[in-house]
Parts: C-alpha cells; sequence; structure tokens
C-alpha cells in the first residue's frame, strides 16, 4: 500500500507554491521533507492532509483511493495530520485532547471503542503517566506528544507530521522524531515528516526529499542523497558531510561563515575541524 | 536509533483491559449530573420567581395555575382566578422570557468563543447590538413604536438591523476569508458605526423617544408577552438539538486550531458560518423582545466552564442553564429591591453576576487560561 | 465671541428689581425685560399667555414651528425667530447673540451651564418651572414683574385661581378614587415629586404609586417611574389615565380620534388587565398633552376631575377656561374633546 502523488500543483491565488510533485511514500516508512523556508514542505503537506486544495494532479492510496474525491470525514479517518504546535485557548485534559482524534468518528457520543483507540494512543505516547493534567500545564515536549496521540487516535494510514520539531528543545525534538519513527513502525503507516534539520533527517528517516522553489530536486536515502551540490542549491550554504555512527552528517563548510569582501583579501577564519584537516594532509 | 534499542521515551502499547468499560461509562457522570442538577435548580428558581412579589400567591397557586391550564379546568373562585390569571398572563411569560432569553445570549455566547476562539467575546462582539438599538430607535422614532418592546415594529426594527449586521459581517467573513481576529475587528467597527448612527438620532429625539430608546437598552422583560415566548422556544427547540450535534465540530475548531479541524473531517467554514448565524439569530431575537442585556453571554459560559469543563457537548447546554439562572434571579432582584419600581434585568445581572464571576476567577484561576 | 446688546436702552431704565426664583436665587434686572429666551415651550407659552410674546427672541426646537409639524400653526410667530436646538444642551452662542436679556429655564434643565456661560453675556438666569402648578402660581407675580406683564399675569393667575376654586369646591368631601396615570410608555407612571403626579392630587385622585419615594425629585424618574403590572392590578385603580398615544407628538393640531381610541383599547386588552376595576368600569382615558399641560397642568387637574367625578362636575364647562387660556396664545379655541377621550368614545 503506497502514498503516491502525482504531478501536483497547489497554489495561492497567483502564486503557484508546489509546482508539479511525484512521490511516493510506502506503509511503515518514514520519509522526510527538506528544503528551505518557503519551498512548498508545509503547503504540500497540508495539501495531502485535506487542509488545501490542490489544482492539478493527482493523490492516491492504494493505486485505487482519490483522496480528492473522499468526503471530509472519510479522508480524516485515512490521514491524520500533526501540527507544529498545540494552539489552545481553553485547557482541555489529556483525554479529551486525544479524543478530538475520534471526530471523523463519532456525532455526538464517543463509543466504547473511540475510548479504546483513544487509550491506546495515550499509553502508546507514554501519556497515561500524566494523568488528568489540563493540555496547558505541560511542557512542550509533552504537547507534542498529544498532537500526535491525538492524530493516533484517528487511526489512520497515512501520518503527516507538519515540522513538529521547530519549536522544541533538543530533547524533545529527538523523543518527538524516536516517537515518529516507532509510531510508523509499530502501526505500519505511511509517514511524511516537513522537517528542516538535515542531521536529524539522517538519522531518523528512511528516505529524504528535498523541495526547492516548490519543485522536487532529490530524493532517496540521505547516505545516497546528501551532497554538497544539493545542499547549496536548497540552502545555499557549503557544507562538508561526514558519517557517524552509520549516518550521514552536514558540517559547515571550512571558511564558509565569512562574507567575500570584494577587493581584499579573503581572511582565512579555520574551524577546529578544518584547521586539523589542513594539518592532517600538510 | 534502531527499533530494537529499548526506548527511554516510550512505554509499550499495551492491549485495552477488560474490566475499564464500567469506569468508562461513568467517565461523564460530573457532567451530567450537573446538568441535571442544574436543569432542577432552573425549574426550581423558576416557580420561585413566578411567586416572588405576587401577593397573595403561594406555591400552591402556582402549581394550581399550571395544573388548571393543563387540564383545562379553571377554578371558578373568583379570587384564585385573579391570581392565576396573574400568575398566568403576566408571571409566567416574564419568568419563561427570562429563562429563554438568557439561555439563548448564553449559548450564543458560547458559540461565539468556541468559534473565534477568544475567552473575552460575547454575543455583542460582532456589532449586533448596537444594530439591534439603532434598529429599535429608528422604529421608535419613525413608526412610534414604545419601548413597551412587545411592540411589533419595534421588534422587526431590532431584528431587521440585527440581520443586517450579520449578513454584512458573515459576507464579509466568507468572501475574504477573514480569520478569527478580523472578524472580531470588523466587529467593534461596526458596534462603532451603529453606536453612532444611534447617538445621532438620540440627539435629535424628542424627550419621549430619547426616554424610550434609552429604557429599551437597558434590557428587561417587563413587557414580556406569550408570543414573544413561544417564539423563543421554538428558536431554542430547533437550535439547541443541532448544536449539541454539532458539539464534536465545535470542540475541533475550537481547541484544534481551523487546519487541525479539516484534517479531523471538520468542515470549518461551514460550521462556522453556520454556528454564528445561529448564535446570530439568537441572540437577535433575544435583543429584540427584551432590548440589550449584556454580561449574561459573555460570563454564562465562563461560570458553566468552570464546572463541567469546556467541551462543548456539555457546555452548551450547561452554559444555557447558567445563563437561564442568572436572568431569572436577576428578575427576582429587580422586581424585588425597589418594589413596585422595576430596576431592568440587563442591569441587575451584571451587578449579581459579576461578583460570582470574580469569585469563581480567583478560586479556579487555572481553568480559564 | 463679542457680546451682542440687545434692543433696550442704554440708559434710562424704569427700575430694576431683585425677585426670588423658583430655587431661592435672588436674580437682580432691570425691567421690563424686553429679550427672553424661554428654553421649553411650556415656558414659551406662559410668556406668551401673559401677553409678553413679543420679547421672545429666540426659542428652543420644541417651539420652532418648522421641526413641530402638529404645532405649526400653534408656534407660526417663531417661524423666524432663531432655534437654539435642543432644550438639554442649547447652542448657547445662538442664545447669546439673539439679544436676550433672561433665560428663562425650568428646574430640570441646564440652568447652571446657563449661569456659567451666558452671564459673561450679561444675560440672567432665571428659573420657574411652568410645568410644575404650585410653583407657576407661586411665580407668576413675579413673571408679571419681569416682563411689565403685570396685568396678562393677573388674569393668568385668575385663571388659575378660578380652576382652584372650581375643585376645591367641587372636590369637596369626594371619595378619593384611585389613578393608574400611565406616561406614554406601557408600565412606565409618575410618582410624588413629579407634576404629572400632582395634578393628579389636584384633580382629587389618589395616586397608587403614590408611596413610592425617590429622594432627588430632580431626578427624571419621578415622571417615568417602570412598574411591575402585576402592581397595578394588584393595586387595582377605579380610573386609568394614559398620556398619549404611540408615536405620536401632542399638539395644537389635534390627533385622528381613532387613534386615540386605539390606545385606550391596546390598555384593556393587555393581558391580565380585564380584572382591573377601571378595566371592568371603562374608565379608561386617554388625553393629548397640548390641553392637559396647558396653564402649567391646571387645565389637566380640570380635566381629571372631570373624569373622576362626573356627576360633580357636570356643569364645569370644560372649554371655557380651554379658551380663555388659548386666547392671549393667539390660536382659535378648540373644543377640549378634540384632545380627550373615555374609553368607549
Amino acid at each position: 500500500m503506497t502514498l503516491a502523488i502525482d504531478s501536483l500543483v497547489v497554489g495561492y491565488g497567483k502564486r503557484t507554491v508546489v509546482k508539479g510533485a511525484t512521490l511516493r511514500v510506502g506503509k511503515g516508512e518514514l520519509v522526510g521533507l527538506l528544503g528551505s523556508n518557503g519551498s512548498g514542505k508545509s503547503t504540500l503537506i497540508k495539501t495531502i492532509a485535506g487542509i488545501n486544495r490542490h489544482s492539478a494532479g493527482t493523490i492516491t492510496w492504494d493505486g485505487t483511493t482519490d483522496l480528492a474525491g473522499l468526503p471530509r470525514r472519510e479522508l480524516a479517518k485515512l490521514v491524520a495530520y500533526v501540527p507544529q504546535s498545540i494552539s489552545l485557548s481553553f485547557g482541555l485534559d489529556i483525554k479529551e485532547a486525544v479524543l478530538l482524534g475520534r471526530t471523523p468518528y463519532f456525532g455526538t457520543r464517543p463509543s466504547e471503542r473511540d475510548w479504546q483507540h483513544v487509550e491506546q494512543a495515550i499509553r502508546l505516547l507514554g501519556l497515561n503517566e500524566l494523568g488528568d493534567r489540563a493540555v496547558t500545564e505541560l511542557s512542550g515536549g509533552q504537547g507534542q506528544r498529544v498532537l500526535i496521540a491525538r492524530a493516533l487516535a484517528q487511526n489512520p494510514k497515512i501520518l503527516l507530521l507538519d515540522e513538529p520539531t521547530s519549536a522544541l528543545d533538543i530533547r524533545y525534538q529527538w523523543q518527538t522524531l524516536t516517537i515518529a519513527r516507532q509510531v510508523t513502525r509499530k502501526n505500519d503507516v505511511a509517514a511524511v515528516i516537513a522537517i528542516h534539520d538535515l542531521n536529524q533527517a539522517a538519522r531518523f528517516c528512511d528516505r529524504v526529499i528535498f523541495l526547492n522553489d516548490g519543485e522536487i530536486i532529490a530524493e532517496g536515502r540521505p547516505a545516497d542523497v546528501y551532497s554538497p551540490e544539493l545542499i547549496k542549491t536548497v540552502y545555499g550554504v557549503e557544507v562538508e558531510l561526514s558519517t557517524h555512527k552509520g549516518f550521514v552528517q552536514i558540517h559547515p563548510a571550512a571558511d564558509h561563515d565569512e562574507p567575500q569582501r570584494p577587493g581584499h583579501l579573503a581572511a582565512v577564519h579555520t574551524s577546529s575541524v578544518g584547521e586539523s584537516r589542513l594539518q592532517a594532509q600538510g | 536509533m534502531s527499533s530494537t534499542q529499548t526506548d527511554p521515551y516510550l512505554a509499550d502499547a499495551v492491549s485495552g483491559e477488560p474490566g475499564s468499560s464500567r469506569r468508562r461509562r461513568d467517565r461523564y457522570a460530573y457532567q451530567n449530573g450537573a446538568i441535571v442538577l442544574g436543569i432542577a435548580a432552573v425549574i426550581v428558581t423558576a416557580l420561585v420567581g413566578i411567586q416572588i412579589g405576587t401577593s397573595g400567591a403561594t406555591f400552591g397557586h402556582v402549581l394550581g395555575t399550571f395544573y388548571a391550564k393543563i387540564t383545562a379546568t379553571p377554578p371558578t373562585e373568583r379570587a384564585a382566578l385573579q391570581i392565576q390569571n396573574i400568575i398566568w398572563e403576566l408571571r409566567v411569560p416574564r419568568i419563561a422570557l427570562a429563562i429563554l432569553g438568557g439561555a439563548a445570549l448564553a449559548i450564543a455566547g458560547t458559540l461565539f468563543q468556541g468559534l473565534l476562539r477568544n475567552p473575552l467575546v460575547s454575543p455583542y462582539t460582532l456589532g449586533i447590538a448596537p444594530a439591534a438599538a439603532f434598529g429599535a430607535s429608528l422604529a421608535i422614532v419613525v413608526f412610534g413604536a414604545t419601548a413597551g418592546s412587545a411592540n411589533i415594529p419595534l421588534v422587526i426594527g431590532a431584528l431587521l438591523f440585527s440581520f443586517l449586521n450579520t449578513a454584512l459581517v458573515l459576507s464579509l467573513a466568507s468572501a475574504r476569508n477573514l480569520n478569527a481576529t478580523t472578524l472580531i475587528l470588523v466587529g467593534i467597527a461596526l458596534s462603532q458605526l451603529f453606536g453612532a448612527l444611534t447617538a445621532c438620532i438620540q440627539y435629535f429625539a424628542q424627550d419621549e423617544v430619547l426616554a424610550a430608546i434609552v429604557r429599551w437598552t437597558w434590557g428587561s422583560v417587563n413587557n414580556s408577552a406569550w408570543y414573544q415566548v413561544l417564539v423563543m422556544f421554538a428558536l431554542l427547540a430547533l437550535t439547541l438539538p443541532y448544536i449539541r450535534f454539532r458539539s464534536g465540530a465545535l470542540n475541533a475548531i475550537a481547541f484544534a486550531g481551523d487546519d487541525s479541524a479539516k484534517s479531523l473531517g471538520v468542515a470549518v467554514s461551514r460550521v462556522r458560518l453556520e454556528s454564528i448565524a445561529i448564535a446570530a439569530t439568537l441572540t437577535a431575537v433575544t435583543i429584540a423582545f427584551t432590548g440589550i442585556i449584556g454580561f449574561v453571554g459573555l460570563v454564562a459560559p465562563h461560570i458553566a466552564r468552570l464546572v463541567v469543563g469546556p467541551n462543548h457537548r456539555f457546555l452548551i447546554t450547561f452554559s444555557a442553564i447558567i445563563g437561564a439562572l442568572l436572568l431569572v434571579v436577576s428578575d427576582a432582584v429587580g422586581r424585588l429591591v425597589i418594589s413596585p419600581g422595576v430596576i431592568p434585568v440587563g442591569i441587575i445581572d451584571a451587578l449579581v453576576g459579576a461578583p460570582i464571576f470574580l469569585y469563581l476567577i480567583l478560586t479556579r484561576q487555572k481553568a480559564i487560561e | 465671541m463679542t457680546a451682542v446688546h440687545g434692543s433696550y436702552a442704554q440708559d434710562a431704565r424704569q427700575k430694576t428689581i431683585t425677585i426670588t426664583d423658583e430655587l431661592g436665587r435672588e436674580v437682580t434686572l432691570p425691567v421690563p425685560v424686553k429679550a427672553v429666551y424661554p428654553d421649553l415651550w411650556y415656558q414659551t407659552e406662559i410668556v406668551r399667555a401673559i401677553g409678553a410674546g413679543k420679547t421672545i427672541v429666540a426659542v428652543d426646537q420644541t417651539a420652532d414651528p418648522n421641526k413641530n409639524p402638529t404645532n405649526s400653526e400653534y408656534f407660526a410667530e417663531f417661524a423666524n425667530v432663531p432655534d437654539a436646538g435642543n432644550f438639554n444642551g442649547p447652542n448657547w452662542e445662538t442664545i447669546a447673540s439673539s439679544g436676550a436679556e433672561v433665560f428663562f429655564a425650568r428646574r430640570n434643565s441646564p440652568w447652571q451651564d446657563a449661569v456659567e456661560k451666558l452671564t459673561p453675556f450679561g444675560i440672567k438666569v432665571v428659573v420657574v418651572s411652568t410645568w410644575d402648578p404650585k410653583v407657576l402660581r407661586a411665580q407668576l407675580p413675579n413673571v408679571g414683574k419681569i416682563f411689565g406683564a403685570e396685568k396678562g399675569a393677573a388674569a393668568l393667575a385668575q385663571l388659575y385661581d378660578d380652576i382652584d376654586d372650581v375643585l376645591t369646591q367641587r372636590l369637596k368631601d369626594a371619595p378619593r378614587k384611585t389613578v393608574y396615570f400611565e406616561n406614554n410608555a406601557d408600565f412606565v407612571t409618575s410618582v410624588p415629586g413629579s407634576g404629572w403626579h400632582d395634578t393628579i392630587v389636584l384633580g382629587g385622585g389618589k395616586n397608587i404609586f403614590e408611596d413610592v419615594n425617590i429622594g432627588n425629585t430632580s431626578s427624571a424618574s419621578v415622571h417615568t417611574y417602570t412598574v411591575d403590572p402585576v402592581a397595578i392590578i394588584d393595586r387595582n385603580p377605579d380610573v386609568i389615565i394614559h398620556n398619549g398615544v404611540d408615536g405620536l407628538t401632542s399638539g395644537y393640531r389635534p390627533w385622528d380620534k381613532q387613534k386615540l381610541a386605539d390606545q385606550a383599547q391596546r390598555i384593556v386588552d393587555r393581558p391580565g388587565w380585564s380584572t382591573i376595576k377601571a378595566v371592568h368600569d371603562k374608565n379608561v382615558f386617554v388625553f393629548n398633552n397640548f390641553l392637559y399641560s396647558a396653564l402649567g397642568k391646571q387645565l389637566g387637574a380640570l380635566v381629571v376631575a372631570k373624569w373622576l367625578y362626573p356627576d360633580r362636575l357636570a356643569d364645569v364647562d370644560l372649554d371655557a377656561y380651554f379658551a380663555r387660556w388659548l386666547e392671549p396664545q393667539g390660536v382659535k379655541a378648540r373644543p377640549a374633546s378634540d384632545y380627550l377621550y373615555k374609553l368607549g368614545g
């Protein structure tokens, strides 16, 4: 079962943000969506989630179901969307917040089955220790877990995470990504995560897709895809690559951070890495 | 990180245990209990309200009146007939209007707060009250409607401009895809506009007309009539079940944000427009009958939230209960304090409700944030 | 703004007098005053009634014939006189530049503002609430002196006293019938402190809400006091008297009789009111304020007496008294019945 996106075009008014994207995501696969700000990552994700409408192209699940043709509620039973952060004016407690994920399934009264899904999601995300707390009392990482639990309660086949780590500190970034990966495997969902940290993407994602100015310019396993030329194209920075415990890692290139001053000799600023390399070579 | 490593951040998934289903059935016992108690309180307060300030009337008379009406057996004794007449023609519509009007405004307030995701909004935020006041003032000046708000031209004037205001806001909202904040700002602008127009009318008006307009804006159930009760009842009977049916969607919009709500299967724009239209209708019709009763639409949802929590499935109903209680009590107080004079209910409900609200805020601060 | 002095000669004045107005204020002014601004149509009427109508150099919007269709004939002579606007907040410049020497006001007016704003122009403020019958009668001699219209004032006082005599004699030992007085809007009545209340009492009635005590009698709530309709039914008045018809402005031009009839019908149709004695006996009355408020509501008192005790005042000719009032106002006499209605016609 695959999520298949073909020649997807999404625009806001006159501006085209996604200019013909084609990609595949398989079950149990966590695919990272990378690109600079404004490249269309969030738009693409929201379009798959049904939040935006695409003007051309198709989104198909399992070769048969056209997502655009599904009624909203049916789509919500298939695709779950995890936003960047939790936005609340009034304090729901954790159970009620996760129960929101069952909205497409019940009208007014949640059933036993709905609660089972909720409790399962809560346990999976380790939230049961937090009991009856209001969501507003939680830390950033805990809040993010609630959002993921909510998405899981939807019992989706497709899981979309929209830059879930942007507002978190490093402990919770790793936690969230670990959970995303675990959940993808355990629940056998096709998962897409918009992420901006290249190293984290390399570490946690099975495959990555690079968006540049609305177009997909690279796709594959991180180790295969990352290259200084690609990174320069997408992000406009000079990088060097290394491997750490089997994962490809990105570092700033030796003298990248000093702007060139015309007419002057460029001052050479060596980082410790660059220096040791020079020494090693020299 | 491979999945075979033990993860310090995760607990393993465990399937649901049997025997927890009984716990689940009681899950909302507290909320349901609160609602039942609330309804009982409304009934008791209503009966007390009917009896208060009606000289010579006992609870026996009150209950007897209802019994006589239901069984169509009016009393033959003249004094009893007189009392039942007063109760049925004057007290019951008054109390009923207070209950239904309070409920309507509270429901409208709850809807607005959830839809606009802002705890500071009231049914009047989108400019309905000044628009209705303008319509009423126009009716008073042009058609000579009196402050007796059972007067049809006045009711129509208030309704007409309420709907005009609402239509303006809603069409701007859908045409320009306005978000919650912008909607509120539009409402403020329209409030100012209609407020100024009303002030214009007042400035040039004759003394009696001016007094009539001012009196109307205080909000009162002193001139309640049976037809108003029937209209309000029908309106609530139609809208309340529908709103409850939508409570899942409302929860999603209020607590998950527009994008997430859409991804949860909610037609956000449509639900928002429908719900605003309903809230505006509830508000407009109530104002048309009672004048502008403030405070209850803003505060009843908050008081309700502090008791039953923010889940709209229970919040809507309980807000209605609180709104009803607030107005029945306020009307009773307004009638007793300077009897036989009447202090308008709109003034009393702010005086009665504000201390209650303050107390609740200070003791349960966290729940509001 | 430079003060524009009026038409009085700056040198020889007959005399200067000091009068004490209604509020106990001592006002010293040269007389006779030749230019006055009366601040409401009641005041305007009284100035005209004593024969000093020519001294009116500015009016408020209620005496402006252009703004009051029902009084366009009645106030026709003020068509070209400056209009100072809203009596609660008149245009002080208009008044100052009109040449007025006196600001002739009611006590429930912004007279303190007038003192502050108009004294620099040498304009005196005299407070006499002509809508208040007792005040009016007491102050008539002063008003006559101010305008050099002692004869006119005396005639008016005579009319007042004649009516007083009629009331005193005919109402002697009359059983006081209870009255619910409704002031234009549903369930809005007047209580002690209000001239409306006084008129009922003068007319031999007992206001069913006479027990209401409002501390500050300058407050508007004495005139318009909202009551619980149940209280009206409980107090079971013998007679109901209602001021006006919804939406109609009172004036010299009478209303269509049907409108008065409809108003009376609306009252008796109110839910629960059929048990009230007044409704049962058909003692429900509606009046046009133009007649009722004439001469500080003295005419009104006479109307009330005739309604409450028709037998005792059977031969009292209301039209004659009304004509004595209308004559100095400079308009044709009209029958009192044009301005009054009893349920049943």
